[in-house]
């Protein structure tokens, strides 16, 4: 039997953290850059976090599932790209573009440096399989072993970045 | 800003988003391939698992039962009821399945409804409310943050940084002036920084981030 194409499957829940540690780790890792670059105010703190949601756009799926674009279109579709290097990037490049020319370059690099934790912590991701998400695609379609060190409906991953966004946050007021 | 850097802009933003529907497209046509560590999952396999016998699949479901577990699996809306063995060997988290939890499973089947399971973990169904709930709340967070220090610059096509930032509760009273900003109704581009201007930040504006 011929294998169904992927947008017959549901995106892979299991290989995503929830958004809120992302976000969280976004935020530390900006503000903590932002004691180096005198820039890099917390609007552009915020540009990381944009960053850090991109590969969940995946989950425009709940909105406008991959199915009724097939039915409607009669196109194999899935949202799934978002959430894989090829998707990822051109939503980087477009969030780049989108900027002002004066402050192109820090957009892109804060969307790029969210969006690349992201991945890094999706990677540490329990799969039942044992095996993580194609997060090079279209480079290749390889799923590199998976770390499980937590799972997305673990309480304790949003928890620890809550507490150390909170000192970072404070640290910062303080300087 | 120079027409030559706009026109480049608008081109470049309609080629990315071109090449993004692309890729949407091409991904969809991928399909699994246990070469790469990629496995069929239950949306694959419940419409025909005798097509599956002897391969290694992924299946997600409700426990119906624990000796043997038996769980309902819910894919492209058919019901394929699963008999897995050696689940509680093969549990990498999560307690032993009881009725009513979600099970994830891994492993090789053996005829159409029974899985010789290598891999295993439970969740309990409320823990799924729970990564809704909190992704939700940080959803909201960069959307507020976004809106108090971002607006779009509608005759450039940008988005910019605003001179100053908003405060979380100009956002909460739409009809305050201080939000009048975000609505865009009557913006134009020789207006926005005298709105900008006038708009009183709080200190909050400044110290919430």
């Amino acid at each position: 039997m011929t294998p169904m194409p992927r947008w017959h499957r549901q995106p892979e829940v299991s290989a995503m953290a929830e958004l809120l540690t992302h976000v969280l780790a976004a935020y530390i890792l900006a503000t903590l850059l932002s004691w180096r670059y005198e820039w890099l105010t917390p609007q552009f703190v915020t540009v990381a976090m944009i960053g850090a949601m991109i590969p969940d756009l995946s989950r425009l799926d709940l909105l406008i599932p991959t199915d009724l674009i097939t039915a409607v279109f009669g196109i194999p579709f899935d949202w799934g790209a978002f959430h894989v290097l090829g998707g990822s990037l051109l939503a980087v490049a477009i969030g780049t573009v989108l900027a002002p020319a004066d402050i192109r370059r820090r957009v892109g690099a804060l969307l790029f440096l969210g969006m690349a934790s992201h991945h890094a912590l999706d990677l540490l991701l329990l799969n039942v399989s044992g095996y993580s998400y194609a997060v090079l695609w279209p480079l290749t379609g390889y799923h590199p072993p998976s770390p499980d060190l937590y799972l997305s409906t673990d309480r304790w991953p949003a928890l620890c970045s809550a507490v150390l966004a909170a000192a970072v946050w404070y640290a910062r007021d303080q300087r | 800003m120079p027409v030559d850097d706009h026109r480049r802009r608008l081109l470049a933003l309609v080629l990315l988003v071109g090449a993004l529907f692309g890729v949407f497209v091409w991904y969809g046509t991928v399909t699994y391939d246990p070469a790469l560590n990629d496995y069929p999952g239950e949306d694959d396999v419940a419409p025909a698992p005798e097509a599956y016998v002897g391969e290694r699949v992924s299946l997600d479901g409700e426990v119906l039962a624990t000796d043997p577990v038996v769980v309902e699996v819910d894919a492209e809306g058919e019901t394929w009821i699963v008999t897995l063995e050696h689940t509680n060997e093969a549990l990498v988290r999560g307690d032993d399945p009881a009725v009513g939890e979600r099970l994830s499973a891994h492993g090789t089947l053996t005829d159409s409804n029974t899985l010789d399971t290598d891999r295993a973990y439970t969740r309990e169904p409320w823990e799924w409310t729970y990564m809704y709930a909190i992704s939700a709340v940080g959803a909201v967070w960069v959307l507020g943050r976004v809106l108090t220090g971002w607006r779009v610059d509608r005759d450039q096509l940008t988005v910019v940084p605003r001179e100053q930032r908003l405060a979380m509760t100009d956002l909460l009273s739409p009809s305050s002036d201080q939000a009048r900003d975000d609505t865009t109704t009557d913006e134009t581009a020789d207006t926005e920084d005298d709105a900008d201007a006038a708009m009183a930040p709080t200190a909050g504006g400044e110290r919430d981030g």
